[in-house]
C-alpha cells in the first residue's frame, strides 16, 4: 500500500455483500492485491476480525441519503426518490391534467395546449401557496 | 465525501464513501491515525477485477 502510513485490513466484498477475502495492507508496501468480482472494498484498521464469508450491512439510518428527498407511504416506507424539481399532483388534479393533455394531443390546437399549460401553472401556483407539512420518518 | 454507517463481523463502522476516481485514488493515503470504528468504503459501479 503505497503512501499508506497505517496497517489496514483490506476487505474485498462482492455484489451480494459477502466478504470475498481480507488482506493485510502493509504500510508503504509496493505489493498489489487483486481480486475478481469486487463491488466494494472496505479499509479499516488491521485486526478487524473480519473474515471471508462475513456480510456487509448498511445500517438503515445510513441508507437514507440526506441529499435526496424520498416519497413515503402512509406507513413511512420509502416509495420513490426525488432528484429535485419534481412536482407531485393529487390524483384529482392529475386526472384533470390528463384530460387537457389528451384533448390537446388529439386536436393539436395551440389553444388546447395553452389551456393545458395554464392549468399546469394554476396547479403549481396553488402548490406554491401551500404551507409545507412535515411528518416523521419511520426510522 | 459522504459518511455512512455499516455493520460487519458484529462491529459497526462509520465509513467515508469513496465513489469518484479522485476519492478512490486518495483513499486513506497519508492518514496517520484511524479511529477504531472508522474506515473507508470504496464503491464500484459494476463487479470488477480490482487491484489495491
Amino acid at each position: 500500500m503505497k503512501d499508506t502510513k497505517i496497517p489496514l485490513d483490506i476487505v474485498f466484498i462482492n455484489e451480494d455483500l459477502d466478504v470475498i477475502s481480507v488482506h493485510e495492507g502493509i504500510p508503504e508496501s509496493e505489493e498489489f492485491i487483486t481480486e475478481n468480482n469486487v463491488t466494494f472494498v472496505l479499509e479499516v484498521n488491521k485486526n478487524s476480525g473480519i473474515t471471508k464469508g462475513d456480510e456487509l450491512e448498511f445500517s438503515p439510518d445510513s441508507q437514507v441519503d440526506n441529499s435526496k428527498m424520498i416519497v413515503l407511504d402512509p406507513n413511512g416506507n420509502p416509495q420513490m426518490e426525488l432528484d429535485g424539481g419534481e412536482r407531485i399532483f393529487s390524483r384529482a388534479n392529475t386526472k384533470i391534467l390528463i384530460k387537457f393533455a389528451k384533448k390537446a394531443h388529439s386536436t393539436q390546437s395551440d389553444n388546447d395546449y395553452k389551456a393545458l399549460g395554464k392549468r399546469v401553472f394554476k396547479f403549481l401556483q396553488v402548490q406554491e401557496q401551500n404551507e409545507p407539512e412535515y411528518v416523521k420518518s419511520k426510522n | 465525501m459522504d459518511k455512512i454507517n455499516i455493520g460487519i463481523a458484529s462491529k459497526r463502522y462509520k465509513v467515508k464513501v469513496a465513489e469518484t476516481d479522485e476519492e478512490k485514488e486518495a483513499g486513506l493515503q497519508n492518514i496517520t491515525e484511524l479511529p477504531e470504528d472508522e474506515g473507508m468504503l470504496f464503491v464500484f459501479n459494476e463487479p470488477d477485477e480490482i487491484t489495491f
